[in-house]
């Protein structure tokens, strides 16, 4: 439900985009950069053929592994938000992995659990989950303690206090936290997907490139713009349903 | 009946161990509203969260009906300064997360949201959220929660200070109204001698750091007609205001 306003301004990103991508085919004139009205053509042509599988299976693992990181990472976050203990025990171990280029883990994600759809999900999970347990524990911490006294004079337990207060508290900065994610997860998402696997718009993009098959390449490319695009909508789409109290 | 024994909070801090609140002896009967007036940081504040269970670290003891202070034992509305609503509930949701804490979801009665709602002047607002609403508005959907929740005690903490005159004086005449419905002991906390003549029964002055029981004084006009426009009223209040500064005075000398 993008209201009509800002599906407008949509359109005018798009165009703009587009006005600088014909330029800069034009002004560079070779086969490296076609132009944006021949590659329209072509993903029309080839999207249900030969992309579609490709952006399916990107769609899944980025699916899932978000999924996942939610699922691990959302818990984690709120206990080390409320619980001073288990902050102090989890934060250093936090920060101590936090660094760690994850690429770097990718032979030993693979060694350990194979080529198949598995390590490309735990990658993109490694990456993520960082920024939503700190974006977490720091949406917990800065709710002010004054929120929690009408619940603690009604003798709430913890699960009342997470359920009504910490949980849609830091549910805006969980948000913003999946939203600067996702990029990652999607740069990536195509990294991992150029080994061990013929499914994935990586392996799409990097096999057209090979083929030096620059129209499908930019396909990819756009398909891949636009599976990011999705998600990015998606999120500000549950934003205004769960945090619809903010905006108002 | 609420009862007071001998309370001292003691604030520790690295240097210095800092008292804010000294033997602290009171009674509130069952039903009366009894306002605790004192300069700012006499540890009023301090008082009513001894109250509301939200500090338990304190010397004495407190009893409410003869059981020492359990928030999940009594049913205790609490109204804290900035009228803690939960920005991510509508009032509707706000009004009834006391109940259904309480009791559970099941026990909510609508009709009784509804008459609560109107009652206090907010009805119709119940999709609203905190902050659609005004000062005044969100004054009221706090009362209205401490009110469904028909509590042993109400706790109140500088409840309607935030508010400008006009819509201070309207609040207060809702909140007797509310009241006289539905007589629920209540202390109020306040530094507005006004507000304390209007709406308390009891008044109990507070001294400076650390707080002190310095008078208690059963108010002799309250629940009359028209209060404001009294002569009693005005009096009162200025032998409410010279007790007062007798006691800041005294405490500078010292």
């Amino acid at each position: 439900m993008i209201d009509k306003n800002k599906l407008t301004y949509y359109g005018y990103g798009m165009i703009a985009l587009l006005l600088i991508w014909q330029g800069l085919s034009m002004i560079i004139a070779l086969p490296i950069v076609p132009a944006p009205f021949d590659v329209m053509i072509n993903l029309v042509k080839i999207f249900a053929s030969k992309i579609m599988i490709h952006g399916g299976y990107s769609l899944w693992r980025i699916g899932a592994g978000v999924l996942l990181s939610i699922l691990i990472g959302v818990p984690i976050g709120l206990v080390m938000g409320y619980f001073e203990t288990w902050d102090r025990f989890l934060s250093p171990i936090t920060y101590l992995t936090y660094p760690i280029p994850k690429i770097a883990l990718l032979p030993i994600v693979m060694l350990s659990f194979g080529l198949g759809e598995l390590s490309k999900i735990l990658m993109i999970v490694l990456i993520i989950i960082f920024q939503v347990i700190i974006a977490i524990r720091d949406g917990v911490k800065a709710i002010p303690k004054e929120a929690y006294y009408p619940l603690y004079s009604l003798g709430a337990n913890n699960k009342d206090i997470f359920r009504e207060i910490i949980i849609p508290a830091s549910m805006p900065k969980f948000l913003t936290s999946l939203r600067i994610a996702m990029a990652t997860a999607i740069s990536v998402l195509f990294f991992t997907e150029t080994f061990g696997t013929q499914y994935g718009m990586g392996y799409f993009i990097m096999d057209a490139w090979m083929r030096v098959n620059y129209l499908e390449m930019y396909s990819g490319i756009v398909v891949l713009s636009m599976i990011g695009l999705l998600l990015f909508v998606s999120i500000d789409f549950i934003e205004r349903h769960m945090c619809s109290w903010q905006s108002k | 009946m609420i009862d007071i024994k001998n309370v001292t909070v003691t604030y520790k801090s690295q240097d210095s161990d800092y008292v804010a609140l000294e033997n602290i002896n009171l009674e509130i009967p069952d039903g009366e509203i009894c306002g605790i007036i004192g300069p700012s940081g006499c540890g009023k504040s301090t008082l009513l969260k001894i109250f509301a269970g939200i500090i338990t670290d304190y010397d004495g003891s407190v009893k409410i009906r003869g059981e020492a202070v359990m928030p999940n034992r009594q049913r205790i509305g609490f109204i804290p300064q900035n009228y803690g609503l939960l920005p991510w509930k509508n009032v509707y949701q706000n009004v009834t997360l006391g109940i259904k804490i309480k009791d559970g979801k099941d026990k909510i009665s609508d009709g009784d949201v509804e008459h609560t709602l109107r009652r206090l002047g907010i009805g119709g607002l119940e999709k609203r959220y905190p902050n659609e609403l005004s000062g005044g508005q969100q004054q009221r959907v706090s009362l209205a929660r401490a009110f469904i929740l028909k509590p042993d005690l109400l706790l109140m903490d500088e409840p309607f200070s935030a508010l400008d005159a006009i819509t201070r004086e309207e609040i207060q005449d809702t909140f007797l109204e509310a009241w006289k419905e539905e007589p629920v002991s209540t202390i109020l906390v306040t530094h507005h001698v006004e507000e304390v003549i209007y709406l308390a029964s009891k008044i109990v002055i507070l001294s400076n750091a650390p707080g002190k029981v310095q008078k208690v004084i059963n108010n002799p006009i309250f629940g009359m007609e028209n209060i404001r426009n009294r002569k009693e009223y005005i009096s009162l209040s200025l032998e409410l205001r010279r007790m007062m500064k007798e006691d800041w005075i005294n405490d500078r000398q010292k």
